[in-house]
C-alpha cells in the first residue's frame, strides 16, 4: 500500500469516527515548559494540529529599565534575562559600551572572558541536558547533570563570587583577576569533564528508546530554519554551518582552536548532538586557556561612571541558545545611560518555530521539541 | 528422634534452620494433634500474616523505591524519619490524611469518588493467590497462601483488569483534559500489553499443567522457569512494567506531558489511595514474576529447597525485592516510550514472539525435553512408577483435572491429597531421595547452571542498561562531519 | 470446596473496601475544609479551563481494541489446552489414553491461523497509531 493510499484510508477512518479536537493548555504552570510559557495546543487525539505560544508571564521590562540605569548598573539587570547564561548577557552590554567608548580591552581580560563564557556554556548545556532527558521521562540524567554542573558553578564562584548571576564581565575587562588556585582547579576540571560526557553518552545517547523518541522528530529543514531566523544549536542542527565565534569572531575567540558543531539531521537528535559536541569543544577551549593564558591586566582603565559617545551599535555573540544581540543607542555625547537598549533574544526567535516543528507530531513529541529548543523564559520575555 | 518440623536437609541453610527449630520450637506434641493444630491454626496464621504483610509491604515498597532510586541517582533519598527513613511513608500517609479534599465543580461526583475504590481494591485482591512460603508442619507440606484457587493465574489476570475501569473512571470523572488523555493512554496500554502477557503465562501453564499458583511453583522444583522460558520471562517483565505504568511505560503518568495523569484532580487521601495502589501493584507484579518464573518460595537447591517457613519466606521476599529493584533500576535508567511506539512494540513485536515462545515450549514438552518437563527425568524415567507420581501429583488440584475426571475413582500410583490449601508435597523429598546418583549429579549441575545463568542475566541487563551503543561513536560522527581532519577529543 | 475458596476472595474485596472506606472516613473527620471558588476549578496549568474535557475524544485505538478482543477470546481457548497439555500428551494410567503429538499439532494449526490473521491486520494498518 502506498503511503498516499494509506493516508486516505486513515483519513476516512478518522472522519467516520467524528471526533472533536481537544484544546489543551500547556503552561504557564506545567512541569515541562521550563518556566511560565503557555502553549495552547489543539490536538486530535494525541496528534497536534495547532500550537500557539502565549508569552509575557515573565515580562519584567528589562529593556525599559535599562534606560534609567547606568551602564554598570545595567549589567546585573541583564544577567537576570537569560539567567542560565548570564556571562553572555553581561558580555553584550560590555561589548556595546566598549564600542561606543573605544576602550581597548587587554588580551588577558578577553581570554578570561572566554574562559568564563565557555564555562557558563557548559553549565547551561548541562542543565539543558538534564531537563531535556527529564522531559523524555528519564529522571536520573538531571541528577547527574547537576552533579557535574556543580563543578562548573564552583569554578565560576571562585572568579565571580556568585553561582548563578555573576555580574563578572564589565566594560573594559572583567571584575577580578583569576587566581592561580582557579587555574589549578580549572585544569582539574578540564581533565575530569570528558569522562563525564562519555558517561552521559553511554547513559542516554545510545539508548534505543531515546533514539526512537528523538530521531525524525521536530524536523525543520535548512531553508526553513534560516527563514525562521533560528540560531545557535537549532540552526546548526539543521546543517547550517553558522557559528558567530567563527564566522564573526569577537573577543579572544580567533586565538582559540575549535570547531563548530554541525549536524545534518534537522531533528531533535541533531540538536542534541550539537549541544553534546559543543560541550566537548568548550572543554577543548578551556584546556587551551589553561595552557596559554596571557599575562597582563585583567581590565583596562575604566572610569567608575562610564561615559559613551553619541551613536548606536549592534553587537552579537554566540550564546548557548543562539545569536544573542544587543542593540544600543545613546542620544548624546558622554551619555551615562543608554537611550535605548534592545536585546535580540535567541530563545524568543527559536521558540517562534515551535508550531511549524511540532505540527502533526504527538503531544509527547511536542514536549521533546520544546525541550530541544532550550528556551529560558527570562530570555523570551525579558 | 525425628523432629516434628524437620525436613530431610538438602543444604546448609535448611540444616541450620532445622537445628534452631529443634532447639526452640519442637515441643512434645503427638503427631495427630500436631496435624490438627497445624491445619486449623496455619490457615488463620497465614491469613493474619498476609493481611499484616500487605499493609507493611505497601508502606515499605514506597520507601524502598525511593531509597534505591536515590542510590541510583547519587543522592540519599528519605533518611530522616526514623532509622534510615523507615517511617517516611507512614509520615507521608499521615500528612495526606490531613489534607483538604478538593473535588472540582466540573467533575462527575459518583465516578470521581468510586474511582479510588476501583483502583485500590483489585490491587489488594491479587494477594489471595500468591504463595509466599511453605513448610513441613505435622508431616505435611503446607503452603502459606490465602487460598490456592485452582484458576489462580486466570484470577490474577481478571482482577488486574478491573483496575483499568477505575483508571478510566478517574480520568473521565475529573473532567480534566490531562486526566482524560492519561486514562485513554492507560486503557490502550493495558489492553495491548495484556495479550503478550497472557501468552507468556501460557508457557508457564504448559509446563506446570495447571493454573494453580502452588502447582506452578511446584513444577519448578528442579529448574526455575526463568531458565527454559527466558523469553517468556522477559515478555512478562515488559508487560508487567506496562500494566503497572512503570517507567519506561509510565505514559499515563508522564508528568512532563500530562502533569499528573489521571490523578491530576485528586488530593488528600484519594490521591494516597492511587499512590498506594500503584506500589501495591509493583509488589504484586514482582511477586507474580517470582512465582511464575523464579521458583516462588523455593531457594536454590544447593542452599536448601526451603523446608521451613523462615527459609521459604526469605527466598520469596528476596526474589520479589530483587524484581522490585530491577523495576526501580529500569526507572532510573530509561526514558519514556511514545504512545505509538508503545503500541507498535506490543503488537508488532511482543505478540508474535510470545506466540512462537508458546510453540517452542509446547514442542519442548511434547518431546519431553527435561528443561520443559517441570520434573526431573527423561522419557524413560518418567514412565517408571515413581517418576509418574511426581508428574501427576502436580495435576492433582488443577481445575481441568477435576472437571475432566472424578478424583474419587483415581487409583494406582496417583495420589491426591487436598485440604484447605494444605497439599502433601512430600513427594519432592521422596523423589530426591529416590533419585539415582546420576540424577543427583544432574540436579546439582542444573542448579549450578541456573545460578550462573542468573549471573549472566544480570550481567546482560547491566550491559543493556549501560547502553547498547547503536549510536555511532562521537569520534566517528565528528570525523564524518568535518571530513576526518579535526580532532574531536578535547 | 472450590466454591468455598471464593468466600475468601469476597472477604478480601470487603477488606479492601473497608480499608479504603475507613481511610477516607478518617480523612473526612480530621481534614480541614476551606472551600474557595478558585480551588474548585479544573486544573489547567493555571489558566481558565478552555471548554470541557467531555468531548468526543479520538482515542485512536478502536481497531486495536477489537483485535485485542479477538486475541483475548483465542486465549480463552488456549488456557484449557495448556492446562491439559501434559495429560493429552502422556495420558493418565487407567483413566485417560494419551493422544500424543496431535495435542501439539492442533494448537499449532490454531496459532498459525491466529498469526495469519495478525499478519492480515498488520498489513491493513490496524496497528498503526494513525
Amino acid at each position: 500500500m502506498s503511503s498516499i493510499e494509506k493516508n486516505s484510508v486513515l483519513e476516512r477512518r478518522i472522519d467516520s469516527l467524528l471526533t472533536d479536537e481537544i484544546t489543551i493548555n500547556f503552561g504557564p504552570q506545567h512541569p515541562s515548559t521550563h518556566g511560565v510559557l503557555r502553549l495552547e495546543a489543539k490536538a486530535s487525539g494525541e496528534v497536534i494540529t495547532a500550537i500557539t505560544p502565549h508569552l509575557g508571564y515573565l515580562h519584567r521590562g528589562v529593556e525599559k529599565n535599562l534606560e534609567s540605569k547606568e551602564f554598570l548598573q545595567g549589567i546585573p539587570l541583564l544577567d537576570r534575562c537569560d539567567y542560565l547564561s548570564s556571562m553572555f548577557n553581561s558580555y553584550i552590554m560590555a561589548a556595546c559600551v566598549e564600542e561606543l567608548t573605544e576602550i581597548e580591552v587587554p588580551r588577558r581580560a578577553e581570554w578570561i572572558r572566554v574562559v568564563a563564557m565557555e564555562l557558563n556554556r557548559i553549565a547551561s548545556h548541562l542543565l539543558w541536558w538534564g531537563t531535556f532527558c527529564l522531559d523524555l521521562g528519564a529522571s536520573s540524567p538531571l541528577l547527574y547533570a547537576f552533579r557535574d554542573r556543580e563543578d562548573v558553578i564552583d569554578l565560576l564562584e571562585l572568579i565571580s563570587g556568585a553561582r548563578l548571576l555573576y555580574n563578572y564581565i564589565r566594560p573594559g575587562g572583567v571584575r577580578g583577576d583569576v587566581t592561580p588556585e582557579f587555574m589549578k582547579k580549572l585544569e582539574g576540571f578540564t581533565n575530569r569533564f570528558p569522562p563525564y560526557i562519555d558517561e552521559y553518552e553511554e547513559l542516554v545517547t545510545g539508548n534505543a528508546i531515546f533514539i526512537e523518541r528523538v530521531t525524525n522528530v521536530g524536523v525543520i529543514s535548512k531553508e526553513r530554519a534560516v527563514n525562521w531566523a533560528l540560531s545557535g544549536p537549532m540552526l546548526r542542527g539543521s546543517g547550517v554551518n553558522w557559528d558567530l565565534r567563527i564566522n564573526e569572531p569577537y573577543s579572544a575567540y580567533p586565538e582559540f582552536t575549535f570547531d563548530a558543531a554541525v549536524e545534518e539531521g534537522c531533528d531533535v537528535m541533531a540538536r542534541y548532538r550539537v549541544r553534546m559536541m559543543e560541550m566537548r569543544q568548550s572543554n577543548r577551549m578551556l584546556k587551551q586557556a589553561v595552557e596559554g593564558l596571557p599575562e597582563g591586566s585583567h581590565t583596562a582603565k575604566v572610569p567608575t561612571s562610564v561615559r559613551c559617545k553619541k551613536g548606536m551599535t549592534y553587537r552579537r555573540i554566540e550564546s548557548p541558545r543562539g545569536e544573542l544581540g544587543g542593540f544600543m543607542i545613546t542620544d548624546q555625547d558622554k551619555a551615562k545611560k543608554p537611550w535605548r537598549f534592545h536585546l535580540r533574544a535567541p530563545s524568543f526567535a527559536n521558540l517562534a518555530a515551535i508550531e511549524e516543528m511540532s505540527k502533526g507530531y504527538m503531544v509527547a513529541d511536542m514536549i521533546a521539541i520544546l525541550g530541544s529548543i532550550d528556551i529560558v523564559l527570562g530570555d523570551v520575555d525579558r | 528422634m525425628k523432629a516434628l518440623g524437620a525436613a530431610p536437609h538438602n543444604g546448609i541453610l535448611d540444616w541450620l534452620f532445622n537445628w534452631f527449630y529443634n532447639l526452640f520450637l519442637n515441643w512434645n506434641m503427638s503427631e495427630a494433634s500436631a496435624a490438627a493444630w497445624a491445619s486449623g491454626m496455619n490457615q488463620l496464621i497465614a491469613f493474619l500474616i498476609i493481611v499484616i504483610f500487605i499493609v507493611v509491604t505497601v508502606l515499605f515498597v514506597v520507601l524502598f523505591e525511593r531509597r534505591v532510586l536515590g542510590f541510583f541517582q547519587i543522592r540519599h533519598g528519605p533518611n530522616r524519619v526514623g532509622p534510615q527513613g523507615l517511617f517516611q511513608t507512614v509520615a507521608d500517609a499521615l500528612k495526606l490524611l490531613q489534607k483538604e479534599d478538593i473535588m472540582p465543580l466540573a467533575a462527575e461526583p459518583i465516578t470521581y469518588n468510586i474511582a479510588p475504590f476501583a483502583v485500590f481494591v483489585p490491587s489488594i485482591l491479587a494477594f489471595v493467590v500468591i504463595p509466599m512460603g511453605a513448610a513441613y508442619v505435622g508431616g505435611s507440606y503446607n503452603v502459606l497462601i490465602v487460598r490456592d484457587l485452582n484458576i489462580g493465574i486466570l484470577y490474577l489476570l481478571a482482577v488486574s483488569s478491573v483496575a483499568l475501569i477505575g483508571f478510566l473512571m478517574a480520568g473521565w470523572g475529573s473532567n480534566n483534559k490531562y486526566a482524560l488523555i492519561s486514562a485513554f493512554r492507560n486503557a490502550a496500554q493495558i489492553i495491548s500489553y495484556e495479550v503478550p502477557m497472557i501468552l507468556a503465562i501460557l508457557g508457564v501453564v504448559l509446563v506446570a499443567g495447571s493454573t494453580s499458583m502452588v502447582d506452578i511453583v511446584h513444577s519448578q522444583s528442579v529448574v526455575w522457569n526463568i531458565v527454559p522460558q527466558f523469553v517468556g520471562f522477559l515478555i512478562y517483565l515488559i508487560c508487567g512494567l506496562a500494566e503497572t505504568n512503570r517507567c519506561p511505560f509510565d505514559l499515563p503518568e508522564a508528568e512532563s506531558e500530562l502533569v499528573a495523569g489521571f490523578h491530576t484532580e485528586y488530593s488528600g487521601m484519594k490521591f494516597a489511595l492511587f499512590f498506594l495502589a500503584e506500589y501495591t501493584n509493583v509488589f504484586v507484579i514482582s511477586a507474580i514474576i517470582t512465582t511464575l518464573f523464579l521458583g516462588g518460595w523455593k531457594g536454590p537447591m544447593f542452599l536448601g529447597a526451603g523446608g521451613l517457613w523462615l527459609t521459604s519466606i526469605f527466598w520469596f521476599l528476596a526474589k520479589t525485592y530483587i524484581m522490585v529493584t530491577i523495576f526501580v533500576w529500569l526507572r532510573a535508567t530509561l526514558p519514556r516510550f511514545r504512545v505509538d511506539h508503545l503500541m507498535g512494540f506490543a503488537w508488532k513485536f511482543l505478540v508474535p514472539v510470545a506466540v512462537v515462545n508458546i510453540l517452542v515450549i509446547g514442542l519442548g514438552v511434547a518431546f519431553s525435553h527435561p528443561l520443559y518437563m517441570g520434573s526431573p527425568g527423561n522419557i524413560n524415567e518418567r514412565l517408571t512408577a515413581d517418576a509418574r507420581v511426581v508428574a501427576l501429583t502436580q495435576l492433582s488440584s488443577s481445575s481441568i483435572y477435576n472437571i475432566m475426571f472424578d478424583s474419587e475413582k483415581v487409583e494406582g500410583p496417583v495420589r491426591i491429597i487436598e485440604g484447605n490449601g494444605t497439599v502433601d508435597f512430600g513427594w519432592i523429598n521422596t523423589a530426591y531421595g529416590a533419585m539415582s546418583d546420576d540424577m543427583k549429579t544432574f540436579f546439582w549441575a542444573y542448579n549450578v547452571f541456573a545460578f550462573l545463568f542468573l549471573i549472566l542475566i544480570l550481567f546482560t541487563v547491566w550491559k543493556v542498561i549501560r547502553g547498547v551503543k547503536r549510536a555511532p561513536k562521537l569520534e566517528v560522527m565528528w570525523s564524518a562531519v568535518s571530513g576526518g581532519e579535526a580532532d574531536a577529543k578535547a | 470446596m472450590p466454591y468455598q475458596d471464593y468466600n475468601w476472595v469476597a472477604l478480601f474485596i470487603l477488606a479492601g473496601i473497608a480499608f479504603t472506606g475507613v481511610a477516607l472516613l478518617v480523612a473526612w473527620l480530621i481534614r480541614p475544609s476551606r472551600i474557595a471558588f478558585s480551588k474548585l476549578t479544573t486544573y489547567e496549568c493555571g489558566e481558565e479551563p478552555q471548554y470541557t474535557a467531555w468531548i468526543r475524544y479520538n482515542p485512536r485505538f478502536y481497531v486495536i481494541a477489537i483485535i485485542f478482543l479477538v486475541f483475548d477470546v483465542d486465549v480463552v481457548f488456549m488456557f484449557p489446552w495448556a492446562s491439559a497439555y501434559k495429560i493429552l500428551l502422556f495420558g493418565i494410567p487407567y483413566h485417560f489414553e494419551a493422544i500424543g503429538l496431535p495435542a501439539f499439532g492442533e494448537m499449532f494449526i490454531f496459532l498459525v491461523i491466529l498469526l495469519l490473521g495478525w499478519l492480515f491486520a498488520w498489513k491493513k494498518g490496524a496497528f498503526e497509531w494513525v
